[in-house]
């Protein structure tokens, strides 16, 4: 008796929702036996990962909030893979949107009005969408990879950011310590779960990914990214590729800009060094494991959301290392790619 | 069916053993039987037809007896003994060649070279013996062939020929020679040279099966004749013993209707389109450039463009319809220069066409019925920048209904659908909007024989509306059927026009092969 894998004569819409399901079993599966071959006790490491935060009104809002700024780019990126631009630069223009974003803060820390929040929702989202507008010229201009082009931004965008916290914009009063001034509270998003970090744009962050399910469903642009999936079609169809590349990009930068400065201008209230903490990169996997689907994205987010404040919880009272939190994303990436093939293929046995 | 067939089977005269025999070979794929109890025996030396329509099932069967499938039920036979053909490889070693409609040759190395790729497997590469094998070759069986000339040079058929030196030179002598389609590619003076090649070898005891669906091509070459239908032999005889009439019956099962009578158009025949001095660079190595390309195409005629594939056929549709932008006034819309327009912008002005990919460009496999009936109509399903999905739901049923498409749901995927199917929504997708000038590339390819006679009809009414058509196809038969006017395209360049009375194949068939007799002398005018 062997197994094989036998190709579907139509890919399996059951398998394409249980596929990250099946995924995230896997990978806590995973993370357990991790947990046991590195000396700790499994059960305890498991609890402190998956199930404590889960245990109180603060854990949940601790996972809504981490998940909040993932669910928003990763709704931005699902758009971009969909149209098949493959941007991996959303790290690059998040902190792009939370330095434009924080530019008024830094420019007068003084600064109080009903203006101040709009205008920096508003250059955050500029910021994201300019820092995106660089791959897609080169792409659109020069034919240039967009993966390379924007995965290289994100390290010039991470370069930028020290460059200021460290120095120009340095809050002089904060003892040699990189960062900027303390957001006032004219530039700080009203929080909305009193005794939490749960903002206003927290919402606004979950509310996107709705947004965008409409947005391709229903309209011309989002009929042109479902026959992206074939250049020669779009051709036929009478659509322009490069617009559809340039659409794509700004929105997805336009959306990770948001998010980076929801960030700075919420539970951070601060433009740091650390504030992006990969979170550009894990939407991608959020992204994925919600399997491009824009309303996929909200379970996958919490998912993440639950890694990162699981891992956080570990290293305090398990002293587990906080890597652990990028190590399970890495492991839901393999399990996450192994599973999809059951969209397509299903498992037979076969005699020898 | 199958009842009446067996009787059939005495009419074969025996003499000496089967090469090779089938029997009761099944094979399923998901939702569809494939070849359902599928008999068939080929002796030393005859050239034996199996002939079908698209899908019926041939190359199913040819994959099993090459080894590329392996048969659910049913036994192979080869020179007496039962066998399973493990693979390719497994065949070759037994004596079997297969020539594939599409060829497996490296466009960029000689023909000496392609041939030692496969044949010198365990010597040294000496492309040089191969030159003096493939001398011998040519004295042996008259397959000519420029061994020392680079793939990309040859003419398809030569390439052919090629491919079945491949099979000739192989180590285990050739006892089967199983080719695809063979003649689909060729001009009719090729057909002939492959057709006397092919006696040759059969006389020297080579068998071989002749893959087709072109009955004349059966009658003229072949000694016996199995037909398939619907995966189920329906027929075995001699070919001697059947006219041409019964072979078509029994392939299709019901006669198709007769095609509707032309007639006259009443209107002035005003030109539509007019093609001058169209030149059309090529970013492809193996791509053919355009030269100097024009022509006229008129209020209610279709034009028919012949030419062997690969004759820059391609690159003139995407000149025409503008995938690619050309000067403005090589090509002219009524009256107007646009070949620098978008295709969006030539749709608009009636210009409707439909690609010869019909997978992945003139549909989109992964999307649903309701998204390819919008892929080229969504100006129409538009309001707002929203689209209005129920109308685009109704309009999928709707062209799905009208034009027999046989599916599980307009919300399935085109890739759900077969290549006849697929190929009728296509075609109807483009005829129902009555587009004023229409450009089509092989409307009937992959469709059966009632289906194909659907699309020409829509072709011909189209045509009487006062539609402007042109006809871009490799089967000149089709081609001669439907047209007014044809035109022959060969290395990038056109032929004169010709009203369909005033030419023939013989003709055609020279300029298809690249011959320029009598183009000077005509002129454009026609």
């Amino acid at each position: 008796m062997r197994l094989r894998l036998l190709r579907r004569a139509q890919p399996s819409l059951v398998m394409r929702i249980l596929a990250p399901v099946l995924a995230a079993l896997t990978a806590a599966l995973i993370a357990f036996a991790l947990l046991a071959l590195s000396g700790k006790a499994p059960l305890a490491g498991f609890y402190a990962l998956f199930l404590a935060p889960l245990s109180s009104a603060e854990g949940w809002a601790d996972v809504l909030v981490k998940s909040a700024p993932l669910a928003l780019i990763g709704a931005g990126l699902v758009v971009a893979f969909r149209s098949r631009v493959w941007n991996i630069g959303a790290q690059g223009q998040y902190i792009a949107g939370a330095v434009l974003g924080s530019a008024i803060i830094v420019h007068d820390p003084q600064v109080a009005g009903v203006w101040v929040i709009p205008t920096m929702l508003v250059l955050g989202i500029i910021g994201g969408a300019a820092y995106a507008a660089i791959p897609a010229f080169l792409n659109t201009r020069f034919n240039a990879n967009v993966i390379l082009t924007s995965l290289m931004l994100d390290y010039v965008a991470l370069s930028g950011l020290h460059y200021l916290t460290f120095g120009p914009w340095r809050d002089p009063s904060n003892f040699g310590f990189p960062g900027s001034v303390s957001f006032p509270s004219a530039g700080s998003l009203p929080v909305i779960w009193p005794g939490t970090q749960f903002d206003i744009g927290a919402l606004v962050a979950f509310a996107a990914a709705p947004l965008i399910w409409l947005l391709l469903r229903g309209t011309l642009f989002g009929f042109q990214v479902r026959v992206s999936a074939s250049d020669a079609a779009s051709t036929y169809a009478g659509f322009s590729r490069p617009r559809v590349v340039w659409t794509a990009l700004l929105l997805s930068g336009a959306m990770a800009g948001l998010a980076g400065l929801m960030q700075v201008a919420g539970p951070i209230d601060q433009l740091q060094t650390n504030i992006a903490s990969e979170m550009g990169f894990a939407a991608i996997i959020v992204a994925y494991l919600g399997q491009l689907n824009p309303l996929g994205v909200l379970p996958s987010a919490l998912l993440v959301g639950l890694f990162y404040v699981g891992a956080n919880n570990a290293q305090i009272t398990l002293g587990l290392s906080s890597s652990l939190g990028q190590l399970l994303q890495g492991v839901l990436l393999f399990t996450l790619l192994a599973s999809n093939v059951l969209v397509h293929y299903r498992l037979t046995r076969v005699r020898a | 069916m199958r009842a009446m067939s067996s009787m059939n089977d005495n009419a074969a005269p025996q003499e000496g053993h089967a090469r090779l025999e089938l029997a009761g070979i099944t094979k399923r794929f998901p939702g569809v039987v494939a070849n359902d109890d599928v008999s068939l025996s080929v002796r030393p030396g005859e050239i034996h037809a199996l002939l079908g329509e698209n899908g019926a099932g041939k190359s199913t069967l040819m994959k099993m007896i090459y080894g590329l499938l392996e048969p659910d039920a049913g036994s192979l036979l080869w020179d007496g003994r039962e066998l399973r053909i493990e693979g390719p490889m497994h065949a070759r070693a037994l004596g079997m060649g297969m020539v594939q409609q599409h060829f497996a040759l490296l466009e960029s190395l000689t023909v000496a070279e392609n041939l030692a790729l496969t044949l010198n497997r365990h010597g040294r590469w000496d492309p040089e013996r191969i030159v003096r094998r493939v001398e011998e070759a040519e004295r042996e069986y008259g397959l000519r062939v420029h061994a020392r000339r680079p793939v990309h040079r040859l003419s398809v058929g030569e390439r052919q020929r090629v491919e079945i030196l491949r099979c000739l030179l192989q180590e285990e002598p050739l006892k089967l020679l199983i080719l695809d389609e063979p003649t689909a590619v060729l001009t009719p003076q090729e057909i002939e040279s492959l057709f006397a090649i092919l006696r040759r070898l059969a006389a020297e005891g080579l068998s071989i099966l002749f893959v087709s669906h072109k009955l004349d091509e059966v009658r003229a070459l072949c000694h016996r004749v199995t037909v398939l239908r619907g995966g189920c032999v329906v027929a075995r005889s001699d070919t001697a013993q059947v006219s041409v009439e019964e072979l078509a019956a029994l392939m299709v099962g019901d006669a198709p209707p007769p095609l509707r009578e032309r007639s006259r158009p009443t209107i002035e025949p005003q030109v539509r389109m007019a093609v001058s001095g169209l030149n059309l660079p090529t970013h492809d190595p193996h791509g053919t450039e355009l030269v100097e390309v024009g022509f006229e195409l008129r209020q209610g005629e279709i034009l028919g463009l012949a030419g062997v594939s690969g004759n820059g056929q391609q690159e003139l549709m995407a000149a025409l319809v503008g995938e690619r932008a050309v000067a403005p006034q090589a090509v002219v819309l009524d009256g107007r220069s646009v070949g620098h327009l978008s295709v969006r912008a030539r749709r608009r002005m009636g210009l409707r066409y439909v690609p010869e990919e019909r997978l992945g460009k003139g549909a989109v496999p992964e999307l649903s019925l309701v998204d390819n009936a919008l892929l080229t109509r969504w100006p129409q399903a538009l309001r707002w920048g929203w689209l209005r999905l129920a109308q685009a739901r109704a309009m999928a049923e709707v062209l799905c209904s009208k034009h027999q498409v046989r599916q599980a749901g307009v919300n399935q995927p085109a890739a759900s659908l077969s290549g006849g199917n697929l190929q009728k929504f296509i075609m109807g997708r483009e005829l129902d909007q009555n587009p004023e000038i229409f450009i089509v590339a092989q409307p009937t390819w992959g469709v059966d024989v009632a289906a194909a006679r659907r699309i020409q009809d829509g072709l011909l009414a189209l045509r009487e509306r006062g539609s402007a058509l042109l006809v871009i196809s490799d089967d000149l038969d089709e081609l001669l059927l439907l047209s007014d006017r044809i035109v022959v395209m060969s290395g990038g360049r056109v032929s004169p026009v010709r009203p369909v009375e005033e030419t023939g194949r013989a003709e055609l068939g020279q300029w298809m092969g690249g011959s320029q007799d009598g183009w000077e002398a005509f002129g454009d005018a026609a």
